[in-house]
Formats: structure tokens, sequence, C-alpha cells
């Protein structure tokens, strides 16, 4: 191994290997020369590592499949109880032959709110812990996000006639938006938008959602007439737990947690999400997905 | 009147889900496990079916997985379950399956909204 050239040649493809492995790509296999020599224990360390990396990945796979599973399972668990007493305080509220006193009918009504504030906040908590955790668990499929929309929509319609909120939807007919991504991850994020425009309009708004498809991208507008957002906290909603204080004093109901939600998914799908927003007049939502 | 079979373990959810369901004008079945319901619609038939998935005995996708080859029905399924499965996505692409809401999310108002829609299709 005196050849200076030999050895040069061999380094330069160690380096390139190392450079690999480096970069992610642990398929690169080593082989060792037939001929012990300087560089076999270099060669064999190098095998080592690799075998170490891939079995970290198997085990670091397997701990968020446990992890993953345990929160599907405690979210159950959690939402047994919750979701049984939301369904009760509903019946005793919607029961007139129940002859509540005003008074009671408030105070149900208070434990009723909390009750879904509950669940919402165990559902919530559970998707910013997967989120940061990084296992998206939801596999993806080809959908159409205009049928999502129109699904998720209708979903809404009893909560806007409670508060006599016209619902418009405007969509493309006979256009397909296939794109590859998760279903039920994409209403939720829908869900969220949308739930807001309802939960912060005032009687008698309008809702409205708009879809628009391009060659390269879908884009959503959805706007209302409701509460608006004060200037000064615009530049905070995104923020985890952040709640405005127009918002606060509108309603009980809210986690701060639904817009951060919604962001990060749509960067996970390579969109961008903003908005524009009036104090006491309104505000639209502007959501762009690329159709890949 | 429609008539709608729930499949449902729990005593609490299924009472208050079949008195809304009465009060809104269907009329109601009960089973507790896939088994039961299997056994029910060997007999009779309904326009809708309500379905939990965490169950003893049977649950509901080997209810699911069932039904068609035992009662050769196409009754539509409305997955009603507090379970947030990762496959969601599939499940309400596979035939029959209407859509899957989570019970804790959702009123009983907006379950009545969802069965209606169903039931106009
Ligand atoms: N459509 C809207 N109209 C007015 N304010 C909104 C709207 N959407 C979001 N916001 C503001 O952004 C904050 C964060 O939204 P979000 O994360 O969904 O939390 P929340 O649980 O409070 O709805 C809200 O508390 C509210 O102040
Ligand atoms: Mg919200």
């Amino acid at each position: 191994m005196a050849n200076p050239h030999a050895i040069k040649k061999r380094l330069a493809g160690l380096i390139s290997v190392l450079n690999k492995v480096a970069g992610g790509d642990l398929s690169q296999n080593i082989r060792l020369a037939k001929t012990k020599d300087e560089f076999t224990p270099l060669y064999v360390g190098l095998r080592r590592v690799i075998e170490a990396m891939r079995h970290q990945i198997v085990r670091t796979e397997l701990i968020n499949k446990r992890k993953s599973q345990f929160f599907t399972t405690a979210a159950h668990e959690l939402r047994t109880p919750l979701g049984n007493m939301r369904w009760s305080l509903e019946t005793i509220l919607d029961d007139e032959s129940a002859n509540l006193s005003e008074n009671a009918k408030i105070i149900l009504y208070q434990a009723y709110d909390s009750s879904i504030r509950m669940t919402q906040l165990v559902n919530d908590l559970l998707t910013v812990s997967k989120l940061e955790e990084g296992y998206f668990v939801e596999g993806k499929k080809l959908i159409d996000i205009c049928d999502v929309i129109r699904k998720t929509v209708a979903l809404f319609s009893s909560d806007a006639k409670k508060k006599s909120v016209t619902l418009k939807l405007l969509i493309p007919k006979n256009k397909h938006c296939k794109r590859l991504m998760e279903p039920f991850f994409f209403s939720e994020a829908i869900n969220n938008i949308l739930s807001n425009a309802i939960k912060y309009s005032k009687m008698q708004g309008t809702v409205e959602i708009a879809v628009e498809k391009t060659r390269r991208t879908i884009k959503l507008r959805i706007s209302d007439t409701g509460i608006g957002i004060p200037k000064n906290e615009q530049p905070n909603i995104f923020t985890k737990f952040f709640r405005a204080t127009n918002a606060k004093k509108h309603t009980k109901q809210g986690t701060g947690l639904g817009l951060y939600i919604v962001r990060e998914y749509i960067k996970k799908w390579g969109g961008r999400i903003w908005f524009v927003s009036k104090i006491h007049k309104g505000s639209t939502f502007f959501v762009e997905i690329p159709l890949q | 009147m429609k008539k709608i079979l729930i499949v449902e373990d729990d005593d609490d959810y299924r009472k208050l889900l079949a008195r809304k369901l009465n009060k809104s004008g269907y009329m109601t079945f009960s089973s507790t496990n896939g088994q039961e319901a299997l056994r029910f619609l060997k007999k009779k038939t309904v326009d809708l079916i309500v379905l939990d998935l965490i169950m003893k005995k049977m649950n509901g996708l080997e209810f699911y997985e069932k039904i068609e080859k035992e009662t050769n029905k196409e009754t539509p399924i409305l997955i009603l379950s507090n379970i947030q499965l990762s496959n969601i996505n599939e499940l309400v692409t596979k035939p029959q399956i209407e859509g899957y809401l989570i019970k804790a999310n959702t009123s009983l108002a907006k379950v009545i909204d969802k069965i209606e829609s169903v039931l106009l299709n």
C-alpha cells in the first residue's frame, strides 16, 4: 500500500460513502477487500456505524408506532366520558318536558359548553403532540379536495342555522381537484377555519367558502362578516394557545390551537395560509395548496 | 317511517341516540355488538346502520367484513365511534360506508343532520 495514487483513490471512495451516509443514505454496502491492510479497520468501523444507524431507525419507527397507538387509545378513553356528558346535557337541554327553570338551563349550558371545550382541548392537544413529535400518522391518498370540502361544509349547516348565519359554498362543478394527501387531516384543517368563521360570526352573518382551481394549485377563500381581529393582535393568531381579546369576550369556546394546527398541516402540504381582517367587519382566510 | 339499527355496546350512548332518533321521527332497533346485529339483519331490513367500532364479541370492523357475505345486504353504514383510526380515509371510501363521525366531537343534532343527508342520497 505504498502507492500514493492507490491510497488517494481509496480515501476518495471512503469519503464518498461517508458523505452519502451523512446525507441519510444508509443503503451503502461496505465490501471488505480480500487482503487486510491499514484501511481494513476503517471499513469495518464504517460498516458498524451504518448498521447501528439502521438499527436506530427501526427502533425509532417502532417507538413512534407505539406512541401513536398509545395516543389513539388515550384519546378514545378520554372521549368516551366526555361524549357521554355532551350528549346527556344536550338531551336534557333539548327536552321541553323537563321543565327546567331558566337558571337551571343557564347552569346546564355552562356544563355543556365546558364538556365541548374539554373535548376540543383533548383533540387539539393530541394533534399538536402528534405534529410536534413528528408522526404524521394518517396515510396519504389520492383525494378530491372539492369533495372533502363539500362534505365538511355540509356538517356545519346546523351550527350555521343556530346563529342564522348564511353558508355559501362556491365550488367549481365537474372539476376534479385531485391530490395526494391525508383526507382526515385535510377535513380537520377546513373544519378549523370554518368553525372559526361561524363561531366568530354575528347573528345573521354570512360565511362564504370559495374554491378556485388553477392548473397547479387549489385556492380557498373563507370569509365571514364577524367580529374581526384587532390589528395589533393579528401577528399572533397562529401562535399556540393565543386567542384575541375580542374573541375571548365573544365566546369562551376555543383553545387557541386551531389555527396553529391548520398552519402546520398546510406547511406539510407545501402550501400557505394568510388572512385579512377588519375589526367589527369580518375576516377572510386564504389557503393555497399546490396540486403538485 | 325510516328504520335505523344502532349497533353500540355503551348503554348510555345507545339510549341517548335512540331517543334523539325517535324524536326526530325514525324507528330504531338496537344491538350491543356485531354478532347481535348480524342476527338481527338476517331477519329484518333497515334503511341505515349506525355502527360503533370498539365492541366486545364482534367489533364494528369485523361486522363490516361479514355483513355482505352473511346477510347479502347493502344497507348504508354510518360509523359513530370515539376512536379515531388512522385509516379513516380508507374506511369511508369502502362500499356501504357513508361516513365516520367521532361521538364526542359531534352533537346529537349533527348526527341527525348527517343521517338525514345519507338517507336523502
Ligand atoms: N374568523 C375569525 N374571526 C375573528 N377572529 C378569528 C377568526 N379566526 C381566528 N380568529 C382569531 O384567531 C385566534 C386563534 O384561532 P384558533 O387557533 O382557531 O383558536 P380558537 O380556539 O380561539 O378559535 C382566535 O382566538 C381569534 O382571536
Ligand atoms: Mg378555532
